[in-house]
């Protein structure tokens, strides 16, 4: 997977784990959607991990960093170039 | 002092309905999901759900009928020739 793939099916994951996420606020017995959510997660977290291992840290805080510290370099998740186009 | 916007056998009127006797008041029912099938990721993250049965776009419509909107019509390009 290139690294838009890697973002664009992390993002996926993570966007699932949320609205799942608010199915159990409201279904908290729901074992069936509790295992669904748990897979969701570990998937993203395998994901997460590749990718920044290959691409670098995702978040400002919890992501590991080579040195020199790699948070500063561009682009940021906010800016434009660093999204990945959904079609 | 004189109310001049306000009748004064008006004065007295209150503008919230009487209460109408003996009918129930409204009950809110929401049916309870439960889970069926889900979208992929990719499909969730286009559709903005992860659940078929939540997914409602707003439908695409063409401009007004003319008989329900004739200005509506009119304004959108509708009757250009005639």
């Amino acid at each position: 997977m290139d690294r838009d793939q890697l973002l664009c099916n992390l993002t996926a994951l993570d966007f699932m784990a949320v609205d799942l996420h608010l199915y159990l606020n409201t279904h908290p017995n729901d074992t069936e959607a509790i295992t669904k959510y748990n897979q969701i997660l570990t998937k993203a977290d395998v994901l997460r991990k590749e990718y920044e291992k290959v691409c670098g840290p995702l978040s400002s805080f919890r992501s590991p960093s080579r040195a020199p510290w790699e948070w500063v370099d561009d682009p940021w998740p906010w800016q434009n170039s660093f999204n990945f186009k959904l079609t | 002092m004189d109310n001049q916007y306000i009748n004064d056998n008006r004065m007295a009127c209150n503008s919230i309905e009487s209460p109408i006797r003996n009918v129930c008041l409204a009950h809110a029912y929401v049916p309870f999901q439960k889970l069926c099938r889900l979208f992929t990721p990719i499909e969730s993250l286009m559709k903005g759900t992860a659940f078929p049965e939540l997914f409602s776009p707003y439908a695409k419509r063409e401009f007004a009928e003319p008989e329900k909107c004739p200005k509506c019509y009119r304004d959108r390009g509708g009757y250009r020739n005639g």
